[in-house]
C-alpha cells in the first residue's frame, strides 16, 4: 500500500481525536472563522479561562492542527488546515464506499424483483 | 482563512423499487449481505448484542447489533478491522419511498469525533485496516456511468 495513505490516516486520527472534545471543537471553529487569534481573545470568545484555552491550544499544536507564532509580546494561534482536509477526504472516501454499497444493493434487489 | 468543520457523520440514501421486507432481508440475511456489501464471508447473529461478522480476503470487520426493528431500523456498533474498541455506529432506516412505490433506505455512520484520546492507538490501528479496504475499492473499481 503506497499512495501516502498512512499520512492521511495519521492526520485523520489527529483531527478526530482533537474534535472529540467539545471545547476544542469550539476553539477550532473560532480559529477557522477568525484566526489567527491569541489565547486571551479565544478565551473570551469561548467563555473559558485563558489557562484552559492555552492547554487546548497546545494540544491542538501538538497534534499538528494549529501553529503558534510570536508577534512581539503576543502569541497568535492559527489552524493548519491540511490535516482537516485529509480527514474530510477520508470521510468522503467512506461516504463513497457507502454510495457503492447502496447502489450494489439497489441493483441486486431490482434485478431479482 | 476558513476551513469546513469536519462532520461527525456520513449520511447516504438510496431508493429501491422493492418493498421494505425485501430490503430488510438483504441487510440481515448473511447470503444476501455477502452479495452486495460485498464480502467473501458473512455471519449474522441477529439479536441485540449479537455479532455481525464480515470477512474479505485479507481483512475482517465485526459489529455488535444494538437495535433490531424489522423492517424499519437496524443499528450496529462497527468495529473495523476486528478491533474490539467501538469506532462508529451504523444505522439503517427503511421508509416507504416518497412517491409511494418502493423503499427509501438511509444509512448514517456516525461517531468519528467520539474517539477517546487515550484509545487513539487502538483506533488508529482499526482505521488503518478500514482505510486499506477503502483504498483497494477506490483503486480497483471503475467509475460508474
Amino acid at each position: 500500500m503506497a499512495i501516502g495513505a498512512d499520512r492521511g490516516l495519521d492526520d485523520a486520527g489527529a483531527v478526530f481525536t482533537a474534535l472529540a472534545d467539545p471545547t476544542r471543537r469550539r476553539i477550532v471553529r473560532e480559529l477557522s472563522a477568525d484566526g489567527p487569534l491569541t489565547a486571551t481573545r479565544l478565551a473570551a470568545r469561548v467563555g473559558i479561562s485563558r489557562q484552559a484555552t492555552s492547554k487546548h491550544l497546545f494540544a491542538l499544536a501538538d497534534a499538528g492542527l494549529a501553529t503558534a507564532e510570536r508577534h512581539g509580546r503576543e502569541t497568535r494561534f492559527e489552524l493548519d488546515t491540511r490535516p482537516f482536509a485529509e480527514a474530510e477526504a477520508w470521510m468522503r472516501a467512506i461516504g463513497a464506499l457507502w454510495d457503492r454499497r447502496l447502489q450494489g444493493l439497489k441493483e441486486l434487489l431490482e434485478r431479482d424483483a | 482563512m476558513s476551513t469546513t468543520p469536519v462532520p461527525d457523520e456520513i449520511r447516504k440514501d438510496v431508493t429501491i423499487d422493492v418493498d421494505r421486507e425485501q430490503v430488510w432481508a438483504a441487510l440481515t440475511v448473511a447470503d444476501q449481505l455477502k452479495r452486495w456489501f460485498p464480502t467473501k464471508d458473512a455471519r449474522v447473529d441477529l439479536r441485540p448484542g449479537g455479532e455481525l461478522y464480515l470477512e474479505w480476503d485479507e481483512d475482517i470487520a465485526t459489529g455488535i447489533f444494538d437495535e433490531i426493528d424489522p423492517p424499519n431500523r437496524l443499528v450496529y456498533r462497527w468495529h473495523p478491522g476486528g478491533d474490539d474498541l467501538p469506532a462508529t455506529t451504523v444505522e439503517f432506516t427503511l421508509d416507504d419511498a416518497p412517491d409511494g412505490t418502493g423503499t427509501r433506505l438511509t444509512v448514517v455512520e456516525r461517531g468519528f469525533s467520539q474517539l477517546p484520546a487515550d484509545k487513539r492507538d487502538g483506533n488508529v490501528e482499526g482505521w488503518e485496516s478500514e482505510l486499506a479496504e477503502l483504498v483497494e475499492y477506490l483503486t480497483t473499481l471503475k467509475p460508474r456511468h
